[in-house]
């Protein structure tokens, strides 16, 4: 059978499309784009009532202490505005800056290797250490600036919820638990009854920089004593 | 390269020789009162810490006021501590009329979120040695906040 160089370069396209299109999917988005899988019941967020914080870092420090943490680097900051008012009679305000776990994860987007990744059980954005190579392409991706390479594994590393460390012996992250205030609260944003919950539908609050689309689940409750800030 | 030589310690002994000679006719009349008050405060009366230094020459008067009839009925001398009968802020005045609120501000904040709610003596110590505020870690620092701010579970 005579085969025509048409009929011929025409199935060898074919033969790309299909090859190309396998790989496609075989990656790990494509795989939870093209086969949406049932929802997991457990969505984790935290909320970080600014009104009841008092900038005593204690977070800061059980963070440290629980995921070993070196000093030069950390997992969670409280950022300090201020003084407000006038002496005597000043405040300050406190704003928590540390992962965000957002849904659309730039981080995860921009990784190479998969080691930044959104665990779908738990909606936690974590990274897997053995995976990462340290190009710090998720350093420069987030858009929060939480991520920093681990002195000691030379990996990226940022707040996971105390994933491995607390969260899997059934105990809350170790920020939620050390905060003398109770303005930490940590839950999950698909029961109607957990705290988290309750407090986001009876308190405003706000997230960072939703504006760039990373559906971010670190929610701030903002502080309403002293002058409205522009 | 700092040695005893004969000489030194003989420029040293005059030195001294001279202020003891001289100590009895310079004494100002409110150091001689200061001194009085050691021969009771033995105990408690020590000021040891960085107040001490011979540069600032406090005296006992100048933070607790004059003696009046101390320790007698009547007596409005300044104390300071969980016991002082003064509220935090006349307490507090005390300290303020030699630091400047501003410059504590700006070395420790908390200085200012607390400056009309405590007394400096709730924090620090100044007859000892050692206040002990100037050696907190950061973890110290931070059950500080905590002893008083945490609230029921
Ligand atoms: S805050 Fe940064 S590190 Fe955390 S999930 Fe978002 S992009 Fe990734
Ligand atoms: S432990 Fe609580 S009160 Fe202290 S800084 Fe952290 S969030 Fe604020």
């Amino acid at each position: 059978m005579q085969v025509s160089k048409r009929q011929f370069l025409k199935g060898v396209g074919a033969l790309l499309a299909g090859v190309s299109v396998y790989g496609a999917t075989r990656t790990p988005q494509a795989n939870s784009l093209l086969q949406p899988e049932k929802e997991s019941e457990l969505k984790y967020a935290m909320v970080h009532d600014e009104n009841a914080c008092i900038g005593c870092n204690a977070c800061v420090q059980a963070c440290r202490e629980v995921n070993h943490i070196p000093e030069d680097v950390t997992r969670v900051k409280i950022e300090r505005k201020g003084p407000f008012g006038e002496y005597p009679d000043q405040s300050y305000r406190f704003s928590r800056v540390s992962c965000q776990h957002c849904e659309a994860a730039p981080c995860v987007r921009v990784c190479p290797t998969g080691a930044a990744y959104i665990d779908k059980e738990t909606g936690i954005v974590a990274v897997n250490s053995d995976r990462c190579v340290g190009c710090q392409y998720c350093i420069a991706a987030c858009p929060y600036q939480v991520r920093y390479i681990h002195p000691e594994t030379r990996t990226a590393d940022k707040c996971d919820f105390c994933q491995q460390s607390r969260l899997a012996q059934g105990l809350q992250p170790a920020c939620v638990e050390a905060c003398p205030t109770k303005a930490l609260t940590f839950g999950n944003l698909k029961d109607p009854e957990s705290d988290l919950v309750k407090l986001l539908k009876t308190r405003p609050s706000y997230r960072a920089k939703v504006d760039l689309g990373t559906r971010p689940k670190l929610f701030h409750i903002q502080t309403i004593d002293g002058e409205i800030m522009l | 390269m700092c040695q005893i030589t004969p000489c030194t310690t003989l420029l040293l002994s005059v030195l001294t020789l001279g202020l003891v000679g001289l100590a009895p006719n310079a004494l100002a009349a409110d150091e001689l009162a200061s001194r009085s008050c050691i021969k009771c405060h033995k105990r408690n009366g020590q000021l040891e810490g960085i107040h001490a230094s011979p540069g600032l020459a406090i005296l006992c008067q100048d933070c607790h006021g004059p003696k009046g009839s101390h320790p007698k009925k009547g007596s409005t001398i300044m104390t300071f501590g969980p016991d002082s009968p003064f509220s935090a802020q006349q307490r507090g005045a005390v300290c303020l009329t030699c630091h400047d609120h501003q410059a504590l501000g700006e070395v420790e904040w908390t200085h200012n979120v607390h400056a009309n709610r405590l007394g400096c003596d709730q924090c620090h110590r100044l007859h000892p040695e050692a206040d002990p505020m100037l050696s907190l870690d950061t973890q110290q620092h931070s059950q500080l906040c905590i002893g008083c701010h945490q609230v029921e579970q």
